[in-house]
């Protein structure tokens, strides 16, 4: 299922960004268009119709002893209106404890293009944008090396394109860390440059098999000589309530869920999870990522 | 040590001086040699003596016993700088080769271009009179109840440290010799182990008596008998320093086993343990049999990288070595995964430096360097049956 590929990736490549994104195997290039989205593809945020603010938590690799990384994310989108676009905040960091982490502090605009290219048809909708990002690791240095600052920091971009097709057929596109960003201690050491394709098909009623409100989406990433194919889908039940998530890549599979709170102001409250088995780590129970998200 | 100076001469002319380089070359006499390993390798340092000259290439010229032509250990010169430390080892001996005849040599250029040749022990020394080193498993040294003693045996392999006993004055009543002596696994395993397989000793640190058929044959290093000729009684103790260099193991934690004749043996409380010149030390109360393993007594600790963070140019200047995964032996392996679940490297018994991942990605540090990140790493410890698992950072 997910052939392909080689990905050896290591740091600010790992894209645990999202528990929805994160239960549909990180494809989400040409779905987000929420909280989740800013880090995925910026330009999804230009669809979003409300505030929304999301704030999730993990454990990488759980019950593997002697293991303990955590994953955290936090995203806030604002739409402010369709003629200024949509603009975020979001904060994505991994760590081990008296270690090493990563921090990506992200501010990102995004807008709507069909007015500025005079796109009268809603055959298709099109948005772009941006993601301003400061990256910084922060390694705990043994003894002999402890002369080190501890911390490096670099400011990169994100690029990020979207179409949506009136017959659910959407394309995205990112290209990620386009400006280098050397985050080397001793030499020099640029993160690579990340350029990730998208496709996604949306149907409120899926034929033949009856699947409501159903998407499957696929990413393949960029990188270097490295191509990785990430595969998701998800469906809303119980009158859209009920999210049921399922995805992977070569090295882990994914299955989450999300259910949604609507109370009467057209303010909603969504608690989701995603579990992440990983098929080459031995004696994992899986990595678990939880998150609260509040639209308004 | 001692140091041989030559070829110290300045030429004068009208406009220019022509400097050779003065050469002094540190070397400690190699006396003897290990019958079971029958390596000779001297650690030799020189030093140029004056700023400005550039490099100097470095050999080592023997005979044997055997074949009295004078040969080189090296096909190929050995590119040395100023204050240099290095190594040069001969050939593996033949059975039949009982002593050896060697003499190291240094061509050094100047500026100039101009070579001069310096040698230890001296330039001018004919054949037979280059160090003289037998091939012997043992060395002998007189002690006494006034003086006490120290054995030293060295197996010719200067790179790592050889085995001494020490007693000090009061220790011993009598005089007489003391005789350390090397015993091959072949030789032990015949005499007190001609069973084959072994069961784990791991459960027996309990039990300080300990069985042959208890003893797990593969964890053996090396032995030694140390005993006495004389009318030597130890009143309190001796102080022992093992090698184990001749066994090529990189492991960190080990046991001493004491037997009077083979038959049971007995755990001696380890003082110390030198893995960079590979000695264990402990003391001895008794003449008789030690015998040097890989402990039996590992926790998960002992087999996890002790640094976990590494910065690559560090590695790659030599530094430092990379991570180094301790205990482990053949039919063990080390996996090293990036935080997306990758497995970006692989480490196997057969890597001759052990099980130390340098960064590099593939098997045993074989592909590009990896990137800067968190790991996760885990050792499958076939003994064992399980698997360590940790975290480890490796930087730019």
């Amino acid at each position: 299922m997910f052939a392909a590929v080689q990905s050896v990736q290591a740091a600010f490549v790992d894209t645990y960004w999202g528990v929805r994104a994160l239960g549909m195997g990180g494809a989400y290039t040409a779905v987000g268009n929420d909280a989740n989205a800013p880090l995925y593809n910026i330009s999804g945020i230009a669809f979003a119709n409300q505030q929304e603010v999301t704030l999730m938590g993990s454990r990488l690799f759980a019950g593997v002893d002697g293991v303990e990384i955590s994953a955290n994310y936090f995203g806030y989108i604002y739409p402010i209106s369709p003629e200024w676009g949509a603009i975020s905040f979001a904060w994505s960091s991994t760590a081990v404890p008296g270690l090493r982490r990563e921090d990506t502090f992200n501010v990102g605009y995004a807008r709507t293009l069909n007015d500025i290219l005079r796109i009268d048809s809603d055959f298709v909708e099109l948005s772009a944008g941006v993601n301003a990002k400061y990256l910084m690791q922060e390694t705990k240095f043994d003894e002999e090396d402890k002369d080190l600052e501890s911390s490096k920091g670099a400011m990169t971009a994100d690029i990020g394109f979207m179409a949506l097709f009136s017959n659910g057929i959407g394309i995205g596109y990112s290209s990620k860390y386009l400006v280098p960003a050397d985050i080397g201690y001793l030499e020099k050491d640029e993160v690579k440059n990340v350029n990730v394709l998208g496709l996604s098909y949306y149907n409120d009623m899926l034929p033949y098999v009856k699947i409501p409100y159903f998407t499957i989406a696929a990413d393949i990433l960029f990188r270097d000589n490295e191509t990785t194919l990430k595969l998701g889908a998800e469906s809303y039940l119980l009158n859209r309530k009920l999210a049921i998530r399922l995805g992977g890549r070569e090295e882990a599979f994914d299955f989450g869920f999300g259910y949604s709170f609507e109370f009467s102001n057209n303010t909603v409250l969504t608690a989701d999870y995603a579990f992440e088995m990983p098929l080459k780590i031995k004696e994992s129970y899986g990595s678990h990522f939880i998150s609260l998200s509040f639209k308004f | 040590m001692v140091n041989c100076a030559f070829a110290d001469t300045t030429f004068a002319t009208l406009k220019a001086y022509v400097y050779f380089p003065k050469v002094t070359i540190s070397h400690t006499p190699i006396k003897t040699i290990s019958a079971e390993t029958r390596l000779l390798k001297p650690k030799i340092s020189v030093e140029f003596g004056r700023e400005g000259y550039s490099s100097a290439t470095a050999n080592v010229l023997y005979y044997t016993d055997k074949d009295s032509t004078v040969r080189t250990a090296l096909d190929d010169e050995l590119t040395i700088y100023n204050n240099n430390e290095f190594y040069i080892a001969l050939p593996e001996l033949a059975e039949s080769v009982s002593s050896v005849h060697y003499k190291i040599r240094i061509i050094a250029v100047n500026d100039s271009g101009v070579t001069t040749e310096a040698y230890y022990p001296d330039s001018n020394v004919s054949a037979d009179e280059y160090i003289e080193a037998l091939v012997a498993s043992s060395a002998t040294a007189e002690v006494n109840a006034s003086d006490g003693g120290t054995v030293e045996y060295s197996d010719g392999n200067q790179e790592y440290s050889g085995t001494t006993v020490t007693f000090d004055p009061g220790s011993v009543s009598g005089s007489g010799s003391v005789i350390i002596e090397e015993i091959s696994l072949d030789d032990l395993f015949a005499a007190f182990f001609p069973v084959s397989g072994y069961a784990r000793s791991a459960a027996l640190k309990a039990v300080k008596t300990v069985a042959t058929s208890d003893i797990d044959k593969n964890k053996m290093l090396t032995a030694y008998k140390v005993y006495t000729t004389g009318g030597i009684n130890i009143n309190t103790q001796g102080y022992a320093t093992f090698s184990y260099g001749s066994s090529g193991s990189t492991a960190t934690k080990f046991d001493v086993l004491y037997s009077a004749d083979g038959s049971t043996w007995e755990y001696v409380k380890v003082t110390s343990v030198d893995t960079e010149n590979k000695t264990v030390s402990c003391d001895i109360s008794n003449f008789g049999y030690y015998l040097i393993m890989v402990s039996s007594n590992l926790n998960d600790s002992d087999y996890r990288p002790a640094k976990r963070v590494r910065i690559k140019s560090r590695i790659s200047n030599g530094t430092y070595e990379g991570f180094r995964f301790g205990n482990l032996v053949e039919g063990d392996t080390v996996k090293i995964y990036n935080l997306n679940g990758k497995k970006i490297a692989e480490l196997t018994a057969g890597d001759t430096n052990g099980f130390v991942w340098k960064g590099r990605k593939d098997t045993n540090n074989s592909g590009d360097w990896a990137e800067s990140g968190t790991y996760v790493y885990q050792i499958k410890v076939k003994e064992k049956g399980k698997i360590i698992s940790g975290t480890i950072a490796f930087v730019w």
